[in-house]
């Protein structure tokens, strides 16, 4: 259960990315989070794992508030949640198959990762989740030579070999070709379903979010401005989540050209 | 419509520019000159003591190679200075430079000190760290390497703290997601991405600091410049024409090695 209340981000300059966010998310949901770029969909899914501080509010992950931890504890919090990213993250030089295993890093002990000595169970776990990405041959071929999607699947091995209870999904189908980001879909869904694991994912393709979500959540300038039942979401709130900002930029644009104009 | 525009501005812009590179072309040109003065620069000077080059260079040849076989120890100690020297330069370096990157430092009083230490080890020369460490525990390689390390350990950290400074924060951040330790997240999320850069500047270092070591000997801290300002000392001019071939050829080796093992590596 993830309980979000009263939660306020601002950035050192200025920018206001969340605005009075309250959400709460049952264990084993679907939710995608839709909305324009800027939105505040990365800040929100960034205070669920402590990679971002709130100004005001809170986040509550099982009972566990987050941000309010020391390091330890925080680190110990974060274990259970596996994240996956855009730019798919991997640590290009190491091999895909290390490339997991630093998913097992927060439950190795500090000495024995120092020289890069990984149990043989974690080992094992790793290549399972290779497998269950389908990507179990290329496990000794180093992170860049794969492809994007390929690459995401990587991604999202390591998070499962956290054997977490949360998935967090930032944008994760952003550099990647229609057919790709299908299989990432599917193994997120695959996931969910199988392993009970919350899914949480930030989306722009509004055709795979109806798709895939079971639970929609329209993010503006920072608010969250809808939250239904995908079954219920209606193309008017689709446009009411997107347009509203999408229109009013050019015509400011427009305005202020036609100003210096009349100037001239 | 933009043509009109074009004409009136266009001269004005040219006029402009001209007077900006005529002003430039000055500045530089006294800045030469005042320092022309400063370092009694003459080309009279250099016309006169022509003889006395000439004279110098006649004294060097033939240059006498019996005296190599007595160079094989020095040459062996100045490598050695090197490779002391470079090693504990990195091993210096390495938590300086940790420190002293922006996006890794644990605090930001900890990354002025370690900026104000690799700025100061870079100040101070290899040669004057070479006098102050023969005055403190005496002549000999010992001080060469000694002297090697601090100044290189200055370099080094600037070098590594910039190249962390360069990384893709994204395999960074995503492995503090996962919970791993800030250690973890270094050894296995930085050093990966700046290994190739790493090893490329350790070679260099050590490459420069085999020259560094040849000229180390001339303030006492070993190696093969003591031969040479011994020779120099004694008038024995064709014993400095060997030294500096031996030189020359241990120079070319050593950068032949390095680059043989960066190419090997990366």
């Amino acid at each position: 259960m993830i309980r979000i209340t009263g939660l306020y981000k601002e950035y050192p300059n200025g920018v206001q990315a969340l605005c009075d966010v309250n959400l709460e998310i049952g264990n084993g949901e679907f939710v995608v989070l839709l909305g324009p770029s800027g939105a505040g969909k990365s800040t929100l899914l960034r205070c669920i794992n402590g990679l971002v501080r709130p100004t005001a509010g809170q986040v509550e992950v099982n009972g566990v508030q987050v941000g309010a931890e020391n390091g330890s504890n925080l680190r110990k919090l974060r274990r259970q949640i596996g994240m996956i990213f855009q730019q798919f993250n991997l640590v290009k030089r190491l091999r895909v198959l290390d490339n997991v295993l630093c998913g097992r890093l927060a439950y190795t002990p500090l000495w024995s990762s120092c020289f890069r000595f990984f149990s043989r169970r974690d080992v094992e776990l790793a290549k399972s989740c290779l497998e269950r990405v389908g990507l179990i041959d290329k496990a000794y071929q180093r992170a860049d030579q794969l492809s994007g999607g390929q690459q995401q699947r990587v991604g999202i091995a390591r998070a499962l070999v956290q054997q977490p209870a949360v998935l967090l999904a930032d944008e994760p189908l952003a550099s990647l070709d229609p057919r790709s980001s299908r299989t990432v879909m599917e193994t997120l869904r695959e996931i969910n379903c199988q392993d009970h694991i919350t899914v949480i994912v930030s989306l722009h393709d509004v055709d795979l979010a109806m798709e895939f979500a079971r639970r929609v959540v329209g993010i503006r300038e920072g608010s969250v401005i809808m939250d239904k039942p995908v079954s219920q979401v209606t193309r008017k709130d689709l446009e009411y989540v997107y347009d509203g900002m999408a229109t009013e930029p050019s015509i400011n644009s427009g305005t202020y050209g036609r100003t210096e104009y009349a100037h001239a | 419509m933009l043509m009109p525009d074009h004409e009136k501005i266009g001269p004005a812009w040219d006029g402009y520019l001209l007077l900006q590179r005529v002003l430039v072309l000055a500045l530089l040109l006294s800045v030469y000159v005042w320092s022309a003065y400063g370092t009694n620069l003459s080309l009279a000077e250099l016309v006169r003591g022509y003889p006395h080059v000439l004279d110098f260079l006649s004294r060097m040849f033939p240059p006498n190679l019996t005296i190599i076989p007595e160079l094989v120890r020095p040459t062996i100690e100045t490598i050695q200075i090197a490779i002391w020297g470079t090693t504990l330069a990195v091993l210096l370096a390495i938590p300086l430079g940790l420190l002293a990157a922006a996006n890794l430092t644990p605090h930001p009083v900890l990354y002025a000190v370690a900026r104000i230490i690799l700025n100061a080890l870079r100040a101070v020369s290899e040669m004057v760290f070479g006098l102050i460490f023969v005055a403190a525990v005496g002549l000999g390689p010992f001080p060469g390497v000694l002297a090697l390390a601090l100044h290189s350990a200055g370099m080094l950290g600037k070098f590594y703290a910039e190249a962390i400074e360069n990384i893709d924060p994204g395999p960074v951040e995503a492995l503090e997601a996962t919970g791993a330790h800030k250690l973890q997240v270094i050894i296995y999320g930085v050093v990966p991405q700046v290994l190739p850069e790493f090893i490329t500047y350790n070679l260099y270092r050590w490459e420069h600091n085999v020259r560094a070591a040849t000229v180390l000997g001339l303030v006492g801290a070993g190696g093969i410049g003591f031969e040479l300002i011994t020779s120099m000392r004694l008038f024995k001019y064709a014993d400095t024409a060997s030294i500096l071939l031996v030189i020359l050829l241990t120079v070319t080796v050593v950068d032949y090695i390095s680059s043989r093992i960066r190419s090997y590596v990366i």
